[in-house]
């Protein structure tokens, strides 16, 4: 199963789907590929840093990542709609006609997403999105703690891991497949 | 008697593609004009110049908050439930305009109303209409079907329920139930959390739309 999704500016909409996928889908083989542009490039970071830690891995599972840079700042012009479809066009076609793509809907800005959904058209396809519950407040002061301390090497706290990345288990996943 | 063809618009800052919209699709009987506080100005708007082009039979303002998508679907779907009781009806949904808990949620309720939804993208001067492929869900056909469906559905709970339980309340034998949860399990409405069935976040939300 191949877990498609764009990554906005918290990294808790990939493993928050990841960790929900893992505990509720019976395919239990996830090829997650993170979509990004250049403008949240420090997220990417941080989430290609935590899924190296222990409790990250415990709770999403042994799941094959791929990050695929679109390869624009964001998406604002006609240019930007071509390259970000070119990008979705080729992980298509890599993934295969037959396999399961999970659509993540959460993050990323909402023309993307759009684009995104038209271009699966004619696969197989589910539609998960992620209803964090935690306040956006918490989730904007921990992001830059987290970011700093990655960066600094020094171990991110139970609690900080617990709440950025699982949004402190208050999350519910809207899931809709055919 | 034919559907009912509603159009659903969550309506933003820009009302050009809103319009345009209305050139792939053509004798909409409602349009349903989805707005927040901040968009309110727009969707007058829009409203005005809907009613001077006399394409649409009837024009429904709905102001909503748009929170979080459960909360928003909520909010629409009692407005749908309102409007259209027991009629058959096709939803199309022009997504470009509102936030993404807007479009999102309109496209979900295209999906479950078999309808279609749609996106008007800015191409330099001119617009470029894109159909969004949607969930073609068979959800609320297969709960309409029988007035069991639902009940079972509906007895399952917040805090959902043991089948021992169930088969007590709805009056239908274990074999019978386990037939209608295995189906429910398959549409995503229901999981099974130890010995009970609980309902999903979409389960929750269909079964607030089909209730009556």
């Amino acid at each position: 199963m191949y877990l498609v999704s764009i990554l906005g500016e918290s990294a808790g909409v990939i493993t928050e789907a990841l960790e929900w996928l893992r505990n509720n889908e019976k395919d239990k083989h996830i090829v997650s590929i993170v979509l990004y542009s250049k403008n949240v490039k420090e997220e990417v970071e941080v989430l290609r840093k935590v899924l190296k830690d222990k409790r990250v891995k415990e709770r999403i599972g042994d799941v094959e990542m791929k990050f695929r840079n679109i390869g624009i700042e964001d998406i604002e012009n006609e240019k930007d709609i071509k390259k970000f479809e070119k990008t979705v066009e080729k992980i298509l076609k890599d993934i295969g006609k037959n396999e399961k793509i999970v659509v993540n809907v959460s993050g990323g800005r909402k023309m993307m997403v759009i684009l995104l959904m038209n271009l699966i058209k004619g696969r197989n396809f589910s539609w998960l999105n992620i209803i964090s519950y935690l306040p956006r407040e918490r989730i904007a002061e921990l992001g830059s703690i987290i970011r700093e301390k990655l960066d600094s090497g020094i171990k991110l706290e139970d609690e900080e891991i617990n709440d950025y990345f699982f949004s402190g288990g208050k999350y519910k996943v809207f899931y809709f497949s055919r | 008697m034919g559907k009912l063809k509603v159009m659903i618009i969550p309506v933003g800052e820009q009302i050009k593609p809103l319009l345009y919209g209305f050139r792939y699709f053509t004798e909409i009987d409602d349009v349903i004009l989805v707005y927040s506080e901040e968009s309110k100005i727009f969707a007058k708007e829009l409203e005005k110049r809907l009613k001077a082009m006399s394409i649409v039979k009837r024009i429904v303002m709905v102001e909503c908050k748009a929170e979080s998508l459960p909360s928003f679907l909520k909010e629409i779907s009692s407005k749908i439930k309102e409007l259209y009781t027991s009629k058959n009806i096709e939803l199309i949904s022009n997504i470009t305009g509102g936030t993404k808990i807007m479009s999102l949620s309109c496209y979900i309720l295209s999906s479950l109303f078999n309808g279609k939804s749609f996106y008007i993208f800015k191409e330099g001067e001119s617009m470029k209409f894109v159909e969004v492929p949607t969930i073609n869900s068979k959800i609320i056909e297969f709960l309409k079907e029988s007035e069991i469906r639902v009940r079972i559905l509906q007895s399952i709970g917040e805090d959902g329920i043991k089948l021992k339980d169930l088969s007590k309340i709805v009056g239908r034998s274990k074999a019978t139930l386990i037939y209608y949860l295995n189906k429910f399990h398959e549409l995503g409405l229901i999981d099974k959390k130890y010995d009970k069935y609980v309902l999903t976040e979409l389960g929750k939300f269909v079964i607030a739309l089909v209730s009556e």
